[in-house]
């Protein structure tokens, strides 16, 4: 197998792996956010809010496997 | 991609710009605009705050005052309607009075005219009786007997009224 | 495909991008522009675009309050600037055609740069006033140096934070052939977490811009693609159409909840660079 091959390969198992992580994480934040607003519908301004800077949080850990992968892939001539 | 250069210490130069511009153009006087909003909110609140401690004062005056009206008023009443009473009674008396002082002046006067009336009818009577014996005692007696006689009747007709 | 490729020029020997500095030279302008425009007829009552900035500057301020307390005042414009470069820059992208500043690591970066030297410069600045507030201005030469030498290490020390809870605990003599290991081990850690956070910060942003632009310019990009009288592109356009739509809306909110959270990591930082030294 050439080595541009396997850069590309390797760029695509570091995005897929690092977006299942994030989808796991995502998932499970927005599931507990949904079961604290269920049980308590007075905080769920403040709860919104929290969950949206802690999505974004855990989104940035995406987004580096994001920019690995492509900078795994500017390597690819 | 990543490609980390020059670029990276313009674009903090170009921040720094920003920073001082917004600085001159909107924090100054958005934090003055802030300041002097909060000022006058606390100003407007506290002359509001003197305003209804004034006008609760007012009220309770208002409120006192419409009460000793009130009694006041009462008062009047009750003394306009003794004041009535009183001078309805008085009316009463005095046309009672009146009308007593009428009945007895107009009885009196009836007695009065009464006896005028009878005295004159008397002399009269007097006048006439001496003319008609003159007349009947013409032929009969003369001077002296006719005085007696005349006399005895009128000691008579006295005796009788 | 301008997403991940610059217009690179070398101006005086110095290779810079010249887009990324175009397109943030234009939106400096127009930031500035808008608020001259609404600091030129500030009121009482906040109307346009007055009531957007205060409303800003409300939501920031109180979430420095929280986080700092009663002089948090001093550090809304820096955040506050940050926070409107970031986001006007964001939202520039949603624009097809445009391409947003943020989307180049180098932007992002200055931003870093500017937020972690900000936080350091409070931090050494509020240790100084804590010590002259404890011990008065110092008078004399010899005083003000010995002033200046206190509060740099009344700064400094908290590189090596944890060491001074560690040494209490520890008992013996493995007190003391411990505390250089601690300390040099404490020191590199909380040197490797300063420079964590420009590099996070940088990243996140620049990620996260550059893949929703650059999924917007491949779906638009897919539009001149199916460009043809068939029957494929009658279906295909307005999917490739529905699809860019919602990653635009999707990137309207992304771009204002990175600018969010640069601001407020910046503050978070701040703070706790302010809050130690008491």
């Amino acid at each position: 197998m050439e080595a541009s091959v396997m850069a590309l390969i390797s760029a695509a198992i570091a995005i897929g792996l690092g977006t299942i992580g994030t989808g796991l994480g995502q998932g499970n934040a927005i599931s507990k956010a949904m079961e604290a607003i269920g049980r308590n519908p007075e905080a769920s301004s403040t709860i919104r809010t929290t969950l949206l800077i802690g999505l974004a949080f855990i989104e940035s850990l995406c987004i580096y496997a994001l920019v690995i992968s492509f900078m795994i892939m500017g390597h690819v001539k | 991609m990543l490609e980390i250069g020059y670029t990276t210490i313009v674009q903090v130069f170009n921040f720094c710009i920003l920073f001082f511009f917004l600085n001159i153009f909107l924090y100054k006087p958005l934090t003055s605009a802030i300041k002097e909003r909060e000022g006058q909110i606390k100003n407007t609140l506290d002359e509001a705050e003197g305003l209804n401690i004034q006008a609760q004062s007012l009220k309770e005056d208002y409120e006192e005052k419409l009460k000793e009206l009130k009694k006041e008023a009462q008062n009047l009443i009750k003394k306009a309607a003794e004041d009535g009473e009183k001078v309805k009674s008085e009316i009463i008396n005095e046309a009672k009075k009146e009308a007593k002082y009428l009945t007895e002046s107009a009885q009196s006067a009836l007695k009065l005219q009464e006896r005028e009336i009878f005295q004159k009818l008397k002399s009269q009577v007097a006048v006439l009786a001496v003319a008609m014996a003159e007349k009947i005692l013409n032929e009969n007696l003369n001077l002296k007997t006719h005085q007696e006689l005349v006399e005895n009747i009128l000691k008579r007709a006295n005796k009788e009224c | 495909m301008h997403a991940i490729e610059f217009y690179t020029k070398e101006i005086l020997g110095f290779k810079l991008h010249l887009d990324t500095l175009l397109y943030s030279w234009g939106l400096i302008l127009f930031l500035i522009f808008l608020s001259w425009l609404a600091s030129k007829k500030f009121k009482i009552i906040p109307l346009g675009f007055q009531g957007v900035f205060e409303i800003i500057y409300d939501y920031l301020n109180n979430l420095a309050e929280g986080m700092i307390g009663k002089d948090s005042k001093e550090y809304i414009p820096l955040v506050m600037t940050i926070f409107l470069f970031v986001l006007v820059s964001n939202w520039l992208g949603l624009i097809p055609g445009f391409i947003p500043p943020t989307r180049d690591i180098n932007t992002t970066l200055a931003l870093a740069i500017v937020s972690f030297l900000s936080f350091n410069y409070f931090g050494i600045k509020s240790s100084y006033l804590i010590l002259a507030h404890h011990q008065g201005k110092p008078k004399g030469l010899k005083n003000f140096l010995i002033f200046i030498i206190k509060g740099f290490w009344k700064w400094f020390s908290h590189f090596f934070q944890p060491t001074p809870a560690l040494w209490n605990s520890l008992e013996g003599v493995l007190k003391y052939l411990m505390v250089p290991f601690l300390c040099l081990l404490f020191f590199i850690l909380n040197i490797i977490e300063e420079f964590a956070r420009v590099i996070s910060l940088s990243i996140r942003l620049m990620g996260n811009i550059m893949g929703e632009h650059l999924a917007v310019s491949i779906l638009l990009g897919l539009l001149f693609m199916v460009a043809k009288l068939d029957f494929v592109s009658a279906v295909t356009t307005p999917i490739i159409w529905a699809s860019s739509a919602f990653v635009m809306i999707i990137g309207a909110l992304t771009g204002f909840i990175q600018a969010l959270i640069f601001a407020v990591l910046t503050l978070s930082y701040i703070a706790h660079a302010v809050a130690e030294e008491h």
